[in-house]
């Protein structure tokens, strides 16, 4: 077991012709070890950074070499690497890398902003929307303005007017769509006729009784639904254009959606689905994909009767996840209180950070990925992602035509964009304070965990936040 | 008195109820990835079906070789294993080091400067990310693995400086003051005694690091910058699809990634679960 | 000879060395040992002072500011302190936090240990089983969390479905707002690989010897238990409760995948300190606000740590006998 007398070994006197000894042994090993430690770490900074910029980079004289992060996977980044090679064939002078940033958990938005205050970010990044107001309030991203001159001089006029309203805070461009988003209502025909639902509704309250007959169950579990406010960041934003509940403010500026009277209506309207069993629904959504980000839903499935989305759905989802399907869907505008058709105006967009290198050429390379002066291209590529453009051009290209004839449920999706009620949340500086708190109010109600009033309370409250 | 025949029934009836505990544990605990593994041989279709699905009819074998070189699936264990064996090296080098010195040695102020270092785990990553970036930003080594390896040479892993320092402490002291009356100096009892008696606590830390690399998903994301660097946790991403979920490939993808490290454990585990052996006045392990 | 531990070194006495011979204070041999001990620590301090120091003290310094996370940092002194006292999110979080440690800490440790005991067994094909049960924890956090979801899963999920059948109450686990922490405590229980393999490597250590010598004396199963493993394991006992708690009060990543889509679980009943922190610094960009987070909980998490440390004194029992 133990040795149980417990010498005391450090008896002075004893050691004094040793420890010169020891002290020399001792130093001399700190002093190899600190060397080793050393060398060590010198060579594998040498080695790491000898390495750490080495992109094949073919190219010979001067060329500005542009760095993009997105956070994009799977197909979408072959789609993009496709236009990536295209761009660095047509324009010898810049050199563009693609980065797939991994955005499990949403840490990309912690890597961009390190970046930026370590001054070395990338030249461009593809930002989810909700963040532009508060990066463009504290002067994260660049302000483009400076770049509307010369072939650019036209740009914002090029663009869809809700793509520029999306994008500016006060008075400047801050960011160019990658791609925009339009929101309308699909239907599963048979599944509608299942119901007797012969045609799909016009008004909102024909809307409201045709779900409502098409919720079936089995025991808990949910067969069939008609519709769902979707709370997977699809909630009460999304369906403000349809209630003129997009930009509530009051005389002073400050966020006001408790005394608008769209808002107001909204926001009753989605307590009106807090009868059906938000924890199953979720439970759905989230078995078919969305915790993997992905947007394989109810509605792809066949199991929902309406979904409100944009055209990657029919475009992608569903020839991938429910090819049954095909054929068997229609789209038309959501009938709303207010006149249609409308969408709310979002979408993913490309940003500038500042301390970017090369920002003209950055923002160069953004507006061709629009497709301005580049419609043709574009129009080629923006089919298979079933993307909207930036502008209303690239959808006169041949190819987008072509896609637009062979698919008739997407004649939903383009009108859309030019109405007069189509509209963009105005940015702020608390605009990602605001979404989170519309996304939160909406789940709130649904569960009863708040009324509606409370819930426009609760909005108001965290969107006027000081930042 | 009891006969050798109901005794050993007894042996077997005891041995039985072992096995039983043990399989009904494993039951538990492994039908999750038993059915991840099922899932990676499913269609898409499949793997959403309700009522669940349990066998795949048939078994897509091809969602693996499909996966696999989807992304330089290959490339990015290279730089996993790259990752892991360098670190691998520095804390074994410098956590046993101040493992000893918190652990061997008594001085005053050890103990408060033991649960300072203790203490810097307490503080979440998050909450530093900003300054800390920006100061690996100045020393010139972000881009690359260097934040992540560089502070292994210097005790950086908390934990394994940690778990050696508790084994360190149950080695007899008597053995070190053996030692030192027989003129050794501290670092030849570090070398020729303690560590060789800490193999296997040396060994649980080598395999723990050697996970914590392969699984390592925050750190790389913020450090390293080209693709073609990514190691097997932020590669296996790119096949998570933006707008559909391949659930198979999902999951074949993280068979393909747990594999291996199931291989290692179950040849080494004897290696580091044995224990400490003390050797001296015939204690055995 | 064999020395009984449990008479002469009872963890529950306090450990004196006797000494005759070190008076006054920092003599020769201490300052040697001080020279010895800093020298081998002192790969240590330099990472520390490298890498940690700056850091830390600035992000203590931006919890006084209105830092943003570029640009410049605005002194407003207690001003975020004073504004967390009064956010119902952060008392939320905290609880959270702190239900889930408190609950999950002390399960954990039994569980662990408990794994650690079976699989400490002598029977055959023990490898196997020692296979099995650590996998869970080397999953792929991401793979394990979305597998551990759809099993739980309320319309798609087995466990649901044997309840059923078993005409049991079929809870909605993560969607519900009573049960959802408990789900991710489950889901904490069933990874918990690591702090078995360091249980199994301590208990390992116990000389079988003593477990004879007991054994003839007449000592129960649970005394043994009692006397011989539970001191003779207590440093790793003490090494993974520390950890544990690190874990515990840091948990992010779990809930950030599983509830990608409903950020904070139903209701807030799953929203972590963590995450809240995350979201202020780099969704609002309020890095002063996070940082006063991050402080607040450092210092509570300090005082619970070094309160552990001191009470180690008191149960933990290292064979050298020195503390």
């Amino acid at each position: 077991m133990k040795d149980q007398e417990g010498q005391e070994s450090y008896a002075p006197g004893r050691t004094s012709r040793r420890r010169s000894r020891f002290l020399g042994w001792n130093r001399r090993l700190a002093v190899a070890l600190a060397a080793v430690t050393v060398v060590g770490t010198v060579s594998l900074g040498a080695a790491g950074g000898g390495t750490a910029g080495a992109v094949s980079s073919t190219t010979r004289a001067p060329v500005v070499n542009l760095t993009w992060w997105t956070m994009w996977s799977g197909t979408t980044l072959q789609l993009l690497n496709t236009m990536v090679t295209q761009f660095n064939k047509t324009h010898p002078g810049i050199h563009v890398t693609e980065t797939n940033i991994p955005s499990s958990a949403t840490t990309s938005t912690a890597k961009l902003l390190s970046t930026i205050a370590a001054g070395d970010p990338p030249d461009i990044f593809t930002e989810w929307w909700p963040e532009i107001g508060s990066f463009a309030a504290d002067g994260d991203i660049v302000n483009m303005n400076q770049y509307l001159t010369g072939q650019y001089a036209g740009f914002e006029k090029w663009e869809y007017p809700v793509a520029v309203q999306a994008a500016s805070y006060k008075g400047g461009l801050y960011a160019v769509p990658m791609s925009l988003n339009s929101w309308a209502l699909y239907y599963n025909t048979p599944l509608l006729a299942e119901f007797g639902i012969k045609s799909p509704p016009k008004t909102l309250a024909q809307f409201d009784a045709d779900q409502a007959k098409m919720w079936t169950f089995s025991g808990s579990r949910i067969v069939t639904m008609g519709f769902y406010p979707d709370t997977d960041g699809n909630g009460f934003q999304f369906y403000t254009t349809f209630f003129g509940a997009t930009n509530c403010f009051n005389k002073a500026g400050k966020y006001d959606f408790e005394s608008c009277p769209g808002a107001k209506a909204e926001m009753n309207w989605i307590a009106s689905f807090d009868k059906y069993p938000y924890a199953q629904v979720m439970a759905e959504q989230t078995a078919l994909g969305y915790v993997a980000g992905g947007q394989t839903d109810i509605f792809t499935n066949g199991k929902s009767g309406f979904e409100l989305s944009g055209p990657w759905v029919g475009a992608q989802n569903i020839p991938v996840s429910n090819p049954d399907l095909e054929g068997r869907f229609g789209v038309e505008a959501f009938p709303g209180i207010v006149p249609k058709p409308s969408t709310l105006g979002q979408g993913n967009f490309n940003i500038i950070p500042k301390g970017s290198a090369h920002p003209a050429q950055a923002f160069e390379f953004i507006s061709w990925l629009a497709g301005y002066h580049n419609e043709s291209f574009v129009g080629s590529i923006d089919p298979t992602g079933g993307w909207v453009p930036a502008g209303p051009t690239v959808t006169k290209a041949p190819k987008y035509q072509a896609w637009l004839k062979a698919n008739s449920w997407l004649s939903g999706f383009l009108p859309q964009m030019t109405s007069p009620y189509t509209q963009a949340p105005l940015l702020t500086a608390t605009q990602a304070q605001l979404f989170t708190a519309e996304n939160t109010a909406t789940a709130n109600v649904l569960q009863k965990i708040m009324t509606p009033s409370q819930a426009l309370k609760y909005i108001d409250q965290q969107a006027n936040a000081s930042s | 008195m009891p006969t050798s025949s109901s005794r050993s029934t007894r042996r077997l009836g005891g041995s039985l109820a072992k096995h039983a505990t043990l399989i009904a544990v494993s039951v538990l605990l492994g039908f999750p990835l038993f059915w991840m593994v099922l899932t990676s041989l499913k269609t898409n279709p499949q793997s959403l079906a309700v009522p669940p699905l349990w066998w795949p009819h048939p078994f897509v074998w091809r969602n693996y070789p499909e996966m696999l070189s989807a992304v330089p699936f290959w490339r990015f264990v290279l730089n996993t294993l790259m990752y892991a064996g360098v670190t691998i090296v520095g804390v074994c080098v410098s956590s046993s080091l101040v493992a000893y010195g918190f652990s061997r040695i008594r001085w005053r102020g050890r103990d408060i400067l033991f649960q300072v270092m203790v203490g810097t785990l307490l503080i979440p990553f998050f909450a530093t990310l900003i300054p800390l970036f920006t100061m690996y930003k100045n020393f010139h080594m972000v881009g690359w693995y260097l934040p992540l390896m560089i502070p292994t040479f210097l005790g950086s892993s908390v934990f394994s400086t940690f778990l050696l320092r508790q084994f360190f402490m149950a080695i007899p002291e008597s053995l070190s003051d053996a030692a030192r009356v027989d003129g050794a100096n501290e670092f030849t009892i570090f070398s020729r005694i303690i560590l060789p008696m800490a193999k296997p606590a040396l060994a649980t830390v080598i395999l723990f690091q050697f996970i914590y690399c392969w699984n390592d998903f925050i750190g790389p994301l913020i450090y390293i910058n080209n693709q073609v660097w990514y190691p097997l946790s932020l590669g296996l991403n790119l096949i998570l699809g933006t707008y559909t979920t391949n659930w198979p490939w999902v999951m074949a993808a993280a068979t393909a990634a747990t594999a291996p490290i199931i291989v290692l454990f179950f040849f080494t585990q004897r290696t580091f679960i044995k224990g400490i052996s003390i050797q001296g006045t015939g204690v055995k392990g | 000879m064999q020395v009984d531990v449990q008479t002469n070194k009872s963890p529950t006495a306090p450990l004196t060395v006797a000494s005759t011979r070190r008076r006054g204070s920092l003599r020769s041999p201490h300052r040697r040992a001080l020279r010895l001990g800093l020298l081998f620590v002192s790969p240590w301090i330099a990472g520390f002072l490298l890498f940690f120091a700056y850091p830390f003290f600035a992000t203590i310094y931006y919890s006084f500011t209105d830092f943003n996370g570029v640009g410049a940092a605005h002194w407003i002194g207690f001003t975020n302190y004073v504004n967390l006292f009064h956010d119902p999110l952060f008392k939320t979080s905290l609880f959270n936090t702190f239900y889930y440690t408190v609950i999950e800490l002390p399960l954990s440790t039994v569980a662990a240990l408990g794994l650690a005991l079976l699989l400490n067994m002598n029977v055959r094909g023990r490898a196997v089983y020692r296979t099995i049960f650590y996998i869970p924890s080397i999953v792929p956090l991401v793979a394990s969390c979305m597998i551990f979801v759809w099993l739980f899963n309320p319309a798609f999920g087995i466990v649901n479905d044997l309840l059923i059948d078993a005409h049991l109450p079929s809870p909605d686990w993560f969607f519900s707002v009573a049960l959802s922490k408990p789900s991710f405590i489950l889901l904490g229980l069933w990874g918990l690989g690591q702090p078995m393999v360091i249980y199994l490597a301590g208990l390992q250590g116990v000389p079988r010897d003593m477990y004879e010598v007991a054994a003839l004396d007449g000592a129960s199963a649970w005394k043994r238990f009692r006397y011989i493993t539970l001191p003779m394991i207590s440093p790793v006992i003490l090494f993974n409760v520390i950890l544990q708690l690190v874990l515990c009060i840091s948990y992010f990543t779990q809930a950030q995948v599983i509830e990608a889509a409903d950020p904070g679980g139903p209701g807030t009943s799953t929203w972590f300190y963590v995450q809240y922190l995350y979201e202020q610094a780099f969704l609002f960009l309020k890095l002063g606000y996070s940082s006063a987070m991050a402080f607040f909980l450092f210092v509570i998490s300090a005082v619970i740590m070094v309160v552990l440390f001191r009470s180690s004194a008191r149960w933990v029992y290292y064979a050298n006998e020195q503390q």
